[in-house]
């Protein structure tokens, strides 16, 4: 019997997001892991833990000096490049702390990788630090997203590598969702020159994709417009405080364009906040409600189940590439992004910049949601979505099916 | 009665966070007094349910014979929420906590501005208490959207956060000025570092912000 291993990340979604996938892993495989409890929640058979040695900090940074030097100088560059001529004097500690947290997790899996020989590694793409290490243990590496994206992908595009650039690595498998995120994946491995890494088009195994709609359009009352809300990646020094308030700004033009709309037809409006946003509710909620007051938007509702909203929703606004876009696309809802960001960046592939449009300015945004009220955008938007799903095949394969298909390949 | 106390100086100062840590270093028989403490920072967090409990939990341990000016606060306040709870109304008849007073909030005066980033993302907002002018932090997490209330820790009267507040603040405030160099780094920088901070989504850019504006 072949072992397996989930990254620390990915170990952080056994519960929420694999907890299925994990059943089936553990009638096949033994899984090898440092969560103690796992045994409360699944069949131990297969489980094999892993008691870890407490380390003490001094330990660790004996055993990672360089690293720790290079870290500190790697701040220093970043501070220093970024921030010109400004004395940064960091709080005490901050930074060995941080560099202690994150080398610990790194020290985990090493260690496990030398006290077991693992098979398999599920990695997280944004933890390519463990492919090299994976790699020397003679373990295979295994992109699992927690989250499906067809989008450009963010790990090798995204504005953080301007920031702190490094050369992308890719691990010896991917998982793909579907065979949109086939196509993208190849286009990327082709060109970062990445050719040894083998898509497989299993599906992502996740507890949390929308489920299959049965059709219920009996009573639909009135049209609803719902708002995806997402939160900033605190990774861009200009989403700490700038973008913040420039989302503001956004939802201010979003809610009075959408109380200019009004007297043309009537909806009503419905907002999912990512769940982040949801955690501190008392903080977040009446910001929105307050502002539905303010442009006599009457009929508002903060929904908190996603499932339910998507079912709902006959047009949805989300503010970004959200990983949401793929399930909007699956329960085939016509979707539109209001981009906060100017340099927002765009698919590779025109089918898809074509039925997900991008508007960035309040007009824009005004004239587009227009359409979907007064003429037939709406049946014509819909028609993409379902031309789509057939060309590419998508959303065909049940949860239980991407499990078969994913052991089936590694067994 | 003033403490001195590093419990009563972190809820004082409006860092819950830290009330809360302290409290669980001591062992559970040393944190009876404190129970009263837990209850505020609940009661901040408008989760009432457990406000109630700590509340209830401080009464019966404790059993004081006189209920401080925090503790009758919260029980009158918690009384509009669970207007038909026995012990909650037999507690402010015993104590003859006074009945709440209606009050529209007051806008929380930012004085001061920081961001912390272990171990999660805060925004962390100094200013003053609109009718005492006691000194005290409100927080946010991730986002900037927001509009809440939270009572002054000294003088209990509701204070006020919001965008609105905040978006004038940061617009007026020195923070702008941190402006930052948006060219990609060309320095070459070493192996393995990068890649392990990537997998730290949200630590390197609050770091060019963690000083306070002066
Ligand atoms: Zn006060």
């Amino acid at each position: 019997m072949k072992t397996i291993m989930f990254s620390p990340r990915n170990t952080g979604f056994i519960f929420n997001r694999f907890h299925t996938f994990t059943e089936h892993l553990l009638n096949h495989f033994k899984l090898f892991t440092q969560l103690k409890d796992l045994s409360h929640h699944f069949k131990p058979a297969n489980l094999i833990y892993f008691d870890q040695n407490s380390y003490s900090k001094n330990e660790l940074f004996k055993l990672y000096k360089s690293e720790h030097i290079d870290f500190i100088s790697t701040i220093d560059t970043y501070i220093t490049h970024h921030l010109d001529n400004h004395q940064k004097n960091l709080p005490d500690g901050l930074l060995d702390s941080s560099f202690l947290e994150m080398i610990a997790r790194f020290h985990l899996v090493k260690e496990m990788l030398a006290t077991r020989q693992v098979d398999y590694l599920f990695i997280c793409t944004t933890e390519i630090y463990l492919i090299d290490l994976a790699r020397e243990m003679n373990v295979k590496t295994i992109f699992l997203e927690h989250a499906p994206n067809f989008f450009p992908f963010t790990v090798f595009d995204d504005t953080k590598r301007h920031h702190l650039p490094f050369t992308a690595k890719f691990p010896d498998m991917i998982l793909s969702e579907n065979q949109l995120s086939t196509r993208h994946w190849h286009y990327q491995c082709n060109r970062l020159n990445q050719t040894h890494t083998k898509i497989l088009e299993t599906g992502l195994p996740l507890d949390n994709m929308v489920k299959l709609q049965h059709p219920f359009d009996s009573d639909r009352q009135s049209f609803t417009i719902s708002i995806f809300n997402t939160w900033l990646d605190k990774s861009r020094p200009e989403n700490l405080i700038e973008n913040e308030l420039n989302l503001i700004l956004l939802f201010e033009n979003l809610f009075r364009c959408l109380s200019d709309l009004l007297p043309i037809k009537p909806f009503r409006v419905l907002l999912k906040n990512h769940p982040k946003l949801d955690e501190n509710a008392y903080q977040t909620h009446r910001f929105y409600h307050q502002l539905a007051k303010k442009y006599g938007i009457d009929d508002f509702e903060i929904c908190n189940d996603l499932d339910a909203t998507i079912h709902q929703t006959d047009l949805a606004i989300t503010l970004g590439k959200s990983s949401l876009l793929t399930d909007l696309l699956y329960s085939k809802k016509p979707s539109i992004i209001y981009s906060l960001l100017s340099d927002s960046v765009i698919s590779y592939f025109d089918d898809i910049n074509n039925i997900f449009p991008i508007v960035s300015s309040a007009n824009e945004l005004h004239a587009l949601i227009k359409k979907y009220l007064v003429s037939n955008e709406y049946d014509t938007h819909q028609k993409k979505l379902s031309d789509i799903q057939n060309q590419f095949q998508l959303n065909k394969r049940t949860l239980e099916e991407k499990c078969h298909q994913i052991i089936k390949y590694l067994t | 009665m003033e403490s001195t106390s590093p419990i009563k100086s972190h809820r004082l100062s409006g860092n819950y966070k830290d009330t809360v840590a302290a409290i669980l270093t001591l062992p559970d028989r040393e944190r009876t007094p404190f129970l009263l403490d837990l209850a505020f920072v609940q009661f901040a967090y408008e989760k009432y349910e457990e406000c109630l409990t700590f509340l209830l939990t401080y009464i019966s341990r404790a059993q004081p014979k006189t209920l401080s000016k925090m503790g009758c606060f919260i029980a009158s306040e918690l009384s509009i929420i669970f207007p038909n709870s026995p012990p909650l109304n037999q507690i402010i008849d015993y104590y003859q906590c006074p009945v709440p007073i209606k009050k529209t909030p007051s806008i929380f005066k930012i004085t001061d501005f920081r961001i912390n980033i272990l171990p999660i993302l805060t925004y962390v907002f100094f200013g003053q208490c609109a009718q005492c002018d006691h000194t005290f932090e409100m927080n946010t997490n991730v986002t900037l959207l927001v509009d809440f209330n939270t009572p002054c820790p000294r003088c209990f009267c509701s204070n006020t956060l919001n965008s609105k507040i905040i978006q004038s603040f940061l617009s007026s405030s020195n923070i702008h000025h941190y402006k930052f160099n948006p060219t990609p780094l060309s320095q070459p920088l070493p192996p393995f570092i990068p890649e392990l901070l990537f997998s730290y989504d949200d630590y390197l850019a609050p770091l060019l912000f963690t000083e306070s504006p002066k």
